[in-house]
């Protein structure tokens, strides 16, 4: 089926055609990009994570025909870190993406995907990413599963028929496409932090949804609409009434949701989160002051550039030249973590953080006397990169540009071998990623602040969306 | 007539920080320093007023490292002006980068926020940076106040909760006095120097100034307990929401004394905000709703203890006649300068404060680092010039005294956020002057003659200039940040050396 790309009506775009046997729609998000045989789309909704979506359509003439003939196709995911032209690993960049190193490999290339201990507890053996969604999806547990559409963090193609069993077993069609849901979350704030932040915070009085309330709405929409709706005690007014959520800032991290409300509201960020215990669900809600979260975030970025800079002394990189205009950084710039000289402020690109989204398909080959084996055969990847800028002012480093999909090469020999060193390695079941990482990936996302990210062009050039090329 | 400063407050621009240096200079031998200079020739003339000397060393670049008999640095701004306090420090004569331990430095905290605490750590510690493959950013030991005064980490009224960069500043200074560079103080509930409510309040007796005027620091409050002179106890301040906790409700208040002369500084204590604190109509906060930032109304308890601790000089009725050789002052609480508490927060600086404390000059430390927070805000300004300020309800009456007139003289603000991404300060500033560092010293001879006077009404007169020094914004930035430029007259040629102003105030004792 061929697929088609359409507006909906909150203004994403969507996708229909990788359904079998369906012209539903799936989302693929503010932005998207067409690149050979892949459709990959850009989620900006909530700051972080950007949820990215890919899909690989088979039946596009660009697509590889390996597709068609393996037992299944899926994509793998491998990112690097890099500032510069130096490469640097993820226990040096720190924050959300430190335990990452756990599948470093050559070049400071890691596996985008669940940590060992996960892995093992579930039986995983092929980094493909859709096999992610076993974090949270028990019913998972064969690789025809992970054929069904919809699934958490996308889904395996495979030109054989499983539609009856994913019917009967998961009530999901079967997915006419390769696809994978990713978050991009590299946030130097992590859960523990945010914890931490929450000692001795304003709270709501917790708020305690039945199971309907919460039914096909998440917590933090729940916890948001009864504070628009709901006077609390001894006010006639709902806090929240007069809100304009286009003018939120949202943000997950871990299971905290945080949402910046505007200025109006006196900067406070809500932090949202749903607690299960057996009685059924509740909601906690605290508020954060800006000087809360200015402390949430003090120093880290310094910090950060500061280990950047030795990465880059340790690999005898070029330093970046420092600013011309007078040489001092001047009045306001001279602290303990200020950055090292030639940290440009407002420049996309300081930190770039790249993924190599790949699609591998699984062939079975007879290998004769042991039988028949499953081989990868790498597709044709695509590159895609974020990039982050620093702030001299809020001394903050964000997120702030996309580098565009584009075809790329890449060997997949060494994200598969790091995984399984990993996976044998004594330490594998106490090596843990943040499974919040995957497991978010489908969560549903309101239109909050949005668009604010740059697409760019190998050169930086801005490359303007779809509707707005002449 | 020859006028002299020899205690001088500069009120740093540190941004949306604070900090606050106090120094008590030796003129002599600022003269002297001047002199040895002038002697190769390169100088003009030695100004004719003892007031311009410093003014004057600084433009010439003339070392003052000698010539501080004490200095108090209270608070550090936020880390990123960490160095330019330093320098400052260095430039002005407070410190000597060369020695590990400052004889005539004492710094005090007013609490573990980052805007307030982020800066003195680049004084306890040197930034190495690396330079060659394998070496890794280290720190090594910076220089040391003689003595430094902290927040105690008393388990009443509610646990202190240090942030890492707090712990960070707390280990340091423990691990100077452990090898005998410094000599840590801390300061408990009320401002007192014992905890359980015990002990008496804190006094930094800082050096001698004009006719061997004391000029003493002391503190009315801090950790969530306000000093009552009165009653000798500690009033314990709850948090505004019960189970919160506040660090701006543990502000260390401090007051500087010098004869007749008063310095304020509340640090972030909260107020009122609303009509109770006297701020009615348009200069009330708006109205606050559960997630906003909740703070104790300290500044009350402080005006009180405030009248309690500095009386009005007793005056006959119908007569001008005033005691010899004392300070003098006409109302209860008075200071001559107060730092608005809180960078000029709206949910601070209620008007009956203004009411108590009269001041002739308010100084605002606000800025755009790291975030403006809209500071100061309109409310506050509207305040602070408000034609008259009310008073509130003296304790063991029903009836609020009339309302007095308003005193300010001028708003002084170190720096002021015109565009920001977020809240830009407030629009209309009046007549405030906008300085980066501001410099206030009141002259030593009506200090003295105030003091010397047998009569109420001797005008007591106060100095004021700035720096005009503002955060750099580099060139990638400028589209989304502008502060607001200096204002005020810049001097003329016979003045040079003052970057701003200078000008003078003065009230009457």
């Amino acid at each position: 089926m061929t697929l088609t790309v359409s507006r909906s009506q909150d203004g994403q775009y969507v996708l229909s055609g990788t359904e079998r046997g369906s012209i539903a729609s799936v989302p693929l998000g503010q932005r998207y990009f067409k690149v050979g045989a892949h459709w990959i789309g850009f989620d900006d909704r909530f700051v972080e994570p950007l949820i990215v979506r890919a899909y690989y359509d088979p039946d596009d003439p660009e697509a590889r025909r390996l597709a068609k003939l393996a037992a299944f196709t899926g994509y793998l995911q491998v990112m690097r870190i890099s500032a510069g032209n130096t490469t640097i690993a993820p226990s040096i960049y720190g924050g959300r993406l430190a335990d990452r190193q756990v599948y470093l490999y050559r070049e400071n290339r890691f596996l985008d995907f669940m940590g060992p201990a996960s892995a093992l507890i579930h039986g995983v053996t092929r980094p493909l990413y859709p096999y992610n969604a076993m974090l949270i999806d028990g019913r998972l547990s064969e690789d025809a599963h992970f054929c069904a559409a919809g699934l958490a963090n996308g889904s395996l193609y495979s030109p054989a028929d499983y539609t009856a069993q994913l019917n009967e077993q998961l009530g999901l069609p079967q997915s006419a496409v390769a696809s994978l849901v990713t978050e991009v979350a590299p946030g130097l704030v992590t859960s523990a932090d945010v914890a931490k932040a929450l000692q001795g915070a304003i709270e709501l009085t917790p708020l305690t949804p039945s199971a309907r309330d919460l039914a096909g709405k998440e917590a933090y929409r729940y916890a948001l609409d009864w504070l628009k709706t709901t006077p609390l005690p001894g006010s006639t007014a709902p806090p929240l009434q007069d809100l304009d959520e286009s003018q939120v800032i949202a943000e997950l991290i871990g299971d905290y949701v945080l949402l910046t409300l505007p200025d109006t509201f006196d900067g406070a960020t809500l932090v949202i989160q749903a607690e299960a215990r057996p009685g059924g669900t509740i909601v906690h809600v605290w508020s954060l002051s800006d000087y809360d979260m200015e402390d949430l975030v003090a120093d880290k970025a310094g910090q950060l550039l500061w280990r950047v800079r030795e990465a880059q002394l340790d690999a005898a990189a070029v330093l970046p030249v420092p600013a011309t205009d007078g040489g001092s950084p001047g009045w306001g710039h001279r602290g303990l973590w200020t950055p090292p000289d030639g940290t440009t402020p407002g420049l996309p690109g300081l930190i770039e953080l790249r993924y190599w989204t790949i699609p591998v398909a699984y062939r079975k080959v007879n290998d004769g006397k042991r039988g028949t084996s499953l081989v990868p055969y790498q597709l044709d990847p695509i590159t895609w990169a974020v990039l982050f800028e620093y702030s001299s002012i809020t001394e903050q480093l964000t997120l702030s540009s996309i580098g565009v999909p584009e075809p790329a090469s890449m060997k997949i020999s060494g994200a598969l071998k790091v995984f399984q060193s990993a996976l044998s390695a004594k330490s594998a079941s106490t090596a843990l990623i943040d499974t919040s990482n995957f497991t978010k990936a489908a969560m549903r996302r309101d239109t909050f602040a949005r668009g604010t990210l740059r697409f760019v062009d190998k050169r930086g050039a801005e490359v303007p969306a779809p509707q707005e090329a002449s | 007539m020859s006028s002299s400063a020899r205690l001088e407050i500069h009120q740093l621009n540190v941004s949306a920080g604070d900090a606050a240096l106090i120094i008590v200079r030796d003129l002599d031998q600022v003269k002297a320093s001047i002199e040895e200079t002038l002697d190769t020739g390169t100088l003009p003339a030695l100004p004719a007023n003892p007031i311009d000397y410093v003014p004057f060393a600084i433009y010439h670049k003339i070392d003052l490292t000698t010539t501080v008999k004490a200095a108090l640095l209270v608070d550090g701004g936020v880390d990123q002006y960490g160095g330019d306090v330093l320098m400052y420090m260095a430039r002005h004569g407070v410190i000597d980068l060369g020695i590990e331990t400052q004889d005539t430095l004492t710094i005090l905290l007013s609490h573990y926020h980052d805007d307030h605490q982020g800066g003195l750590r680049y004084m306890l510690r040197e930034r190495v940076e690396p330079k060659k493959k394998g070496d890794k950013l280290t720190f090594k030991q910076g220089i040391f106040p003689k003595v430094a005064y902290l927040p105690a980490e008393d388990a009443k009224p509610d646990k202190q909760t240090l942030g890492p960069n707090g712990r960070q500043l707390r280990d340091w200074l423990t691990k100077g006095q452990t090898k005998g560079l410094t000599e840590l103080k801390w300061v408990h509930q009320g401002g007192l120097d014992k905890p359980g409510q015990k002990g008496n309040p804190i006094v930094i007796n800082l050096a001698k100034g004009v006719n061997d005027l004391p000029v003493t620091v002391t503190l009315l409050a801090a950790n969530q307990g306000v000093y009552n002179k009165d009653t000798k106890t500690v009033t314990t301040i709850n948090p505004a929401k019960a189970g919160t906790y506040n660090q701006n409700d543990r502000c260390a208040v401090a007051v500087l004394e010098y004869g007749s002369f008063r310095y304020f500084l509340g640090g972030d204590i909260g107020g009122n905000s609303g009509p109770a604190g006297g701020n009615t109509a348009t200069l009330a906060a708006p109205s606050k709703n559960w997630y906003s930032p909740k703070y104790a109304d300290i500044e009350s308890s402080v005006g009180r203890a405030l009248e309690a601790f500095f009386p009005a000089t007793p005056k006959k009725q119908g007569s001008s006649k005033a005691p010899k050789d004392t300070a003098k002052f006409v109302s209860p609480g008075y200071c001559t300068v107060m730092k608005s508490d809180h960078h000029g927060s709206n949910t601070s600086n209620d008007v009956f404060l203004f009411g108590t404390i009269r001041p002739l000059l308010l100084v605002n430390s606000s800025g755009i680092k790291l975030n403006s927070h809209g500071h100061p805000t309109q409310q506050v300004i509207d305040r602070a010039n408000k034609a008259k300020w009310g008073l509130r309800v003296p304790l063991g009456t029903s009836k609020a005294p009339p309302p007095v007139d308003n005193t300010i003289g001028r708003v002084y603000i170190t720096e002021v956020a015109k565009k920001t991404p977020k809240r830009p300060s407030c629009a209309d500033l009046g007549d405030a002057r906008v300085m980066g560092c501001i410099v206030v010293r009141p002259e030593d001879e009506s200090v003295a003659r105030v003091q010397a006077a047998t009569a109420f009404g001797t005008e007591l007169f106060v100095h004021v200039y700035g720096n005009n020094v503002f955060t750099y914004i580099a060139p990638e930035e400028k589209a989304k940040y502008k502060l607001v430029e200096a204002t005020g007259d810049i001097a003329d040629e016979d003045y040079e050396y003052y970057p701003l102003g200078p000008w003078w105030h003065y009230d009457v004792h």
